[in-house]
C-alpha cells in the first residue's frame, strides 16, 4: 500500500505539478559538502558567492567546458554572502578568485539581519554538523536525485499552506512557491521548462517577488557595510586573491525599483571603487542588457549559458581566471 | 544519530544483519551491540564517549565493591563516589553556566561586581538520562535491592544500549541487565510489532510534532508581541502536542527497536492528556523519570511518612528538582513549582472531598480541567524567559494582545488534532496501544501501517532533533 501511494504521489508531483528531481535547493548540507572542498582548491580556482542570481545565472558546467575548471558554487538563494565571504577570507587560505554576485537588497546587509542570518546558517552548518549529519547526507545523496517528492518545498509543513481555508483579514495568505529549478550535487542550477515557458507559472513567482513597499534597509548603514567589505577584500587581495563582482539581469518589478533604491553610482560604482575590484554589470554589455529573466530575476537556461560565456570572457580578458592546460 | 534519519536506517539495517544473519555467539552479539551503541552516540560528538566510559567504569567498580563490602562506611564511600561522578558530570555540563550566572547575580545583590569566565560548555546528548540510569544501579546495590551485573560487558551495554541511550526510557538495572544474560531473538510477531511501534513513533514525531505542531508553537512562542487569545491558546496547545508526540514518539521508537532485537523496555507514556488529576498525570507522563524521582528522591526525603506538612514539602522539593532536571533555567523550576502546587492542591481537595466522581461527563470535565492546567505549565517550560512567558499568559487570559499570527490552515489542523488527542487519550485511559493493535482486525492495522509508512516517506520533515535530547 505504501509503495502504491508513493508511486501515485511521485507521479503527481512530477508529472502534474512539475516538481523536478534533484538535490534540495536550500539544503544546508549540500552547501556544506561544497564548502568542504575549499581546502582542495588552488589559486587557479574560482568560488562563486552571492544569492540566487549568482546561483541561477552562472552555469558552472558550461564554465568548466570553457575553461577546464569548474568553479565552486557557494551562492545561496535569499541570503547575503556576508558571512560566507568572511568565512572564506578569514578562515581559509584560499587564494584564487572570488566571483561575487551583487543582488543589492541582499548583498548590502549587516550582520543580524535575515539575509545575513541565512548566510550565517550555512557557515554554522559547515562548522557544526555532526558525523551523523554527514553520514545522513551521504546516504541522502544516493536517493535525492531520483525522486520528485523529496523536494523540501513540498514537505508536509509546506503543503499545509495549500489547504483552501480562508485567513483572517490581518493574516496574509502564505506564499506558494512554484517549482523553478533543478539543482545537481555540485549545486548547479537549471531553470525547469515550465518556468521558462508557462506565463501562468511565471506569474505565480512574480506575485511572490512583488512587494508593494520595497525598501532599502541598508541606507543608514551603507558606510559601515562598504567599509567592512573593503577591509575583507583588501585582506584577501593582500594574500594574492582576486575578486570580481557580478550584477545580473533583471526586468519588471526589479528593473523599476532597483535603480531607485540602490542608485548605481552610490552602490555599485562605490563598491567597485572602494574595494578596488572589477565588476561586471549586465547593463554594460549589449547582449546581457537585453536578457529578460522569465520571472523578473533569474535567467532561463539559454541565457544563463550565454551569461556564463560572457562572464568568462570578461574574467579572462581581465586575467582574473586562466584556462586549465 | 537520530531515529528519524536515513542514516539511522542504514545503521540499524546493518545491526540487524549482524544480529540475526551472521553466525555470532551471544557474547559476540552483545559486543557488536555495544560497539554499535558507541557508534550511534559517537557519530554526534566522538570525544563525549569518554564521559560514557568514565560513568560506566566508575559505576561498575562501585557496584562490584557495593556487592562485596559490608562495612557501612566503605559502602557509603562507594555510593557517594558514584553519585559524585554522575552528579558532577550533570552539574558541570548541564548546570555549570547556570550556577555561575546565579552566583554572579547573587554577588551583585551585595554590590560585588564579579565577571565570571565565559564557559563554552557543550551539553552531552542524553547525559541526564544515562547518569540517572547508572545512579539507580549503584543506589539499588547500596540498598541491597538488586544483584550486581554478572559481567562488565552486560553492565556496559546497560549504560549504553542505543535504543534508549539518549532520551530514555530510564530503565532500572533489574529490568534490563538480566535480559542480557540469555540470548535474545525476536519472534516474527514481536519483530513486526516492534517495527510497527517504530513506525508509529516516527509518524508521531515527523508528521504531527515536526510538520504541524512545531511551526505553530515556534510562531507563538517566538512572537515579541502580546497575541489574541485564540492564537495564544492554539500555540500553547501546539507545544503541548509537540512535546508529547516528540517524546512519546521517541519512547515508542526505542521500545520498538529494542523489541525488534528481542528486548523489552518499559512504557514511558500512557495517554497522559486523558488524566483526571495531576497525580494520575504523573503516573502517565514520562513514567520512567517520575518513578525514578519517586523512588530515589521523594521516598528517601520521607515521602508521606513524616506527617502532612512534610509530605507537601517533599512533594514540592521533588517537583522543583524534577523541573530543574529538564533544563538549567528558572523557568523550568517554575514549571516544576506549578506541578508541585497542583499536586498539593489536589491532595487537599481529595482530603476535603474524598468521593471519586463516577459519572462520565464529570470525569471528562475533570480530565479537561487537568489538561488545561497542564497546558498552562507548558508556557514556562517552552518560553525563552519569564518576560515571554508572562506576555503569553496575559494573552491566554484576554489581558491585552490583539495580534494575530497563525494562518487558518495551521490553526484549524492544530485545534482538530489536539481535540483528537484529548478525547483519544481519555478514551484510551484503561487500554494500551499494544492491546489495541492486537485486538484490531489485521486488515485495518496493515492499512494504517501502509498509510503511516507512506507518510514517513513523503513527509520531508525538517525537525532535526528530539526535544528531550537537550535534557
Amino acid at each position: 500500500m505504501a509503495t502504491l501511494f508513493l508511486s501515485v504521489h511521485e507521479w503527481y508531483w512530477g508529472q502534474i505539478q512539475h516538481w523536478p528531481k534533484g538535490h534540495d535547493l536550500e539544503s544546508l548540507d549540500v552547501w556544506a559538502d561544497q564548502r568542504a572542498r575549499v581546502a582542495e582548491l588552488s589559486e587557479e580556482d574560482v568560488i562563486i558567492l552571492g544569492s540566487s542570481r549568482a546561483h541561477f545565472n552562472i552555469n558552472i558546467h558550461r564554465w568548466d567546458s570553457l575553461t577546464g575548471r569548474r568553479p565552486l558554487q557557494l551562492a545561496y538563494p535569499g541570503s547575503s554572502p556576508l558571512h560566507p565571504i568572511e568565512d572564506i577570507i578569514e578562515k581559509t587560505d584560499f587564494r584564487g578568485t572570488l566571483v561575487i554576485g551583487v543582488a543589492p537588497g541582499l548583498f548590502y546587509t549587516v550582520a543580524g539581519t535575515w539575509p545575513a542570518n541565512r548566510g550565517k546558517a550555512l557557515v554554522d552548518r559547515y562548522y557544526n554538523r555532526t558525523y551523523a549529519q554527514r553520514f545522513n547526507q551521504w546516504v541522502y545523496d544516493f536517493i535525492d536525485p531520483h525522486f520528485h517528492y523529496l523536494n523540501q518545498e513540498i514537505s508536509y509543513e509546506s503543503l499545509i499552506d495549500y489547504l483552501p481555508i480562508p485567513n483572517r483579514d490581518s493574516i496574509n495568505d502564505p506564499d506558494l512557491w512554484p517549482p523553478m529549478v533543478r539543482m545537481d550535487a555540485y549545486r548547479n542550477i537549471r531553470m525547469i521548462p515550465i518556468m521558462e515557458n508557462d506565463t501562468a507559472h511565471q506569474r505565480k513567482q512574480k506575485k511572490i517577488w512583488f512587494n508593494p513597499n520595497p525598501k532599502n534597509r541598508a541606507a543608514d548603514t551603507i558606510d559601515a557595510i562598504m567599509n567592512h567589505y573593503q577591509q575583507l577584500f583588501q585582506q584577501f587581495k593582500d594574500r594574492g586573491g582576486k575578486v570580481a563582482f557580478v550584477n545580473g539581469p533583471v526586468t519588471g518589478y526589479y528593473l523599476k525599483h532597483q535603480p531607485v533604491l540602490w542608485p548605481r553610482e552610490d552602490y555599485w560604482d562605490r563598491l567597485l571603487n572602494e574595494c578596488g575590484c572589477p565588476g561586471y554589470h549586465y547593463l554594460d554589455h549589449p547582449e546581457t542588457s537585453i536578457m529578460e529573466p522569465p520571472e523578473w530575476s533569474h535567467l532561463n537556461r539559454r541565457d544563463a549559458d550565454r551569461f556564463t560565456e560572457i562572464l568568462v570572457e570578461h574574467l579572462r580578458e581581465d586575467k582574473l581566471i586562466s584556462d586549465a592546460l | 544519530m537520530l531515529f528519524n534519519s536515513l542514516g539511522f536506517f542504514v545503521f540499524f539495517g546493518l545491526v540487524l544483519i549482524f544480529y540475526y544473519l551472521l553466525p555470532l555467539s551471544w557474547k559476540q552479539k552483545k559486543i557488536m551491540l555495544l560497539l554499535a551503541s558507541y557508534i550511534f552516540y559517537g557519530l554526534w560528538n566522538p570525544p563525549l564517549i569518554l564521559l560514557l566510559w568514565i560513568s560506566t567504569l566508575i559505576d561498575w567498580t562501585a557496584g562490584q565493591k557495593l556487592a562485596k563490602v559490608e562495612a557501612k562506611a566503605k559502602r557509603r564511600f562507594w555510593l557517594l563516589l558514584s553519585m559524585a561522578v554522575n552528579l558532577g558530570f550533570l552539574g558541570f555540563f548541564k548546570y555549570g553556566n547556570f550556577l555561575l550566572e546565579n552566583f554572579q547575580q547573587m554577588l551583585a545583590l551585595f554590590g560585588q561586581d564579579y565577571q565570571p569566565p565565559k564557559w563554552d560548555i557543550l551539553l552531552p546528548m542524553g547525559i541526564s538520562f544515562y547518569t540517572f540510569q547508572t545512579m539507580s544501579y549503584t543506589i539499588d546495590l547500596y540498598k541491597k535491592k538488586i544483584e550486581p551485573a554478572r559481567s562488565f560487558l552486560d553492565f556496559s551495554l546497560y549504560v549504553t544500549f542505543f535504543p534508549q541511550l539518549v532520551a530514555g526510557p530510564i530503565v532500572r538495572s533489574d529490568a534490563l541487565i538480566p535480559q542480557f544474560y540469555e540470548p535474545k531473538r525476536a519472534s516474527e510477531s514481536a519483530f513486526f510489532l516492534g517495527f510497527l511501534l517504530l513506525t508509529i513513533g516516527l509518524f508521531e514525531k515527523m508528521v504531527f510534532a515536526d510538520s504541524l505542531l512545531s511551526p505553530v508553537a515556534d510562531a507563538i512562542f517566538g512572537s515579541k508581541e502580546a497575541l489574541l487569545p485564540l492564537d495564544a491558546w492554539t500555540g500553547v496547545l501546539a507545544f503541548s502536542g509537540q512535546i508529547f508526540f516528540d517524546f512519546a514518539g521517541y519512547s515508542l521508537c526505542a521500545i520498538g527497536i529494542a523489541m525488534m532485537l528481542g528486548f523489552s523496555l518499559p512504557d514511558n507514556f500512557r495517554y497522559p492528556y486523558g488524566s483526571i488529576g495531576f497525580s494520575e498525570f504523573w503516573g502517565r507522563w514520562h513514567i520512567s523519570l517520575s518513578s525514578w524521582l519517586r523512588d530515589y528522591l521523594y521516598i528517601p526525603l520521607g515521602g508521606n511518612r513524616k506527617g502532612f506538612s512534610r509530605t507537601q514539602i517533599n512533594l514540592m522539593l521533588t517537583m522543583l528538582l524534577g523541573g530543574l532536571w529538564h533544563g538549567a533555567s528558572w523557568t523550568f523550576v517554575v514549571w516544576g513549582f506549578l506541578h508541585g502546587s497542583y499536586l498539593i492542591i489536589e491532595r487537599l481537595v481529595r482530603l476535603r472531598w474524598p468521593v471519586k466522581p463516577s459519572k462520565g461527563f464529570i470525569q471528562v470535565i475533570l480530565a479537561f480541567l487537568t489538561f488545561s492546567a497542564v497546558n498552562i505549565t507548558w508556557v514556562f517550560f517552552r518560553a525563552e524567559d519569564f518576560k515571554s512567558a508572562w506576555r503569553l499568559l496575559l494573552s491566554l487570559f484576554y489581558l491585552g494582545g490583539e495580534k494575530a499570527v497563525l494562518t487558518s490552515n495551521f490553526m484549524v489542523l492544530t485545534l482538530l488534532l489536539m481535540s483528537l488527542v484529548f478525547f483519544g487519550h481519555y478514551a484510551m485511559r484503561k487500554h494500551s496501544l499494544v492491546q489495541l493493535i492486537e485486538k484490531s482486525p489485521r486488515w485495518l492495522i496493515l492499512s494504517l501501517w501502509g498509510i503511516m509508512l507512506f507518510a514517513l516517506f513523503t513527509v520531508q520533515s525538517s525537525g532535526e532533533q528530539f526535544i528531550y535530547f537537550q535534557f
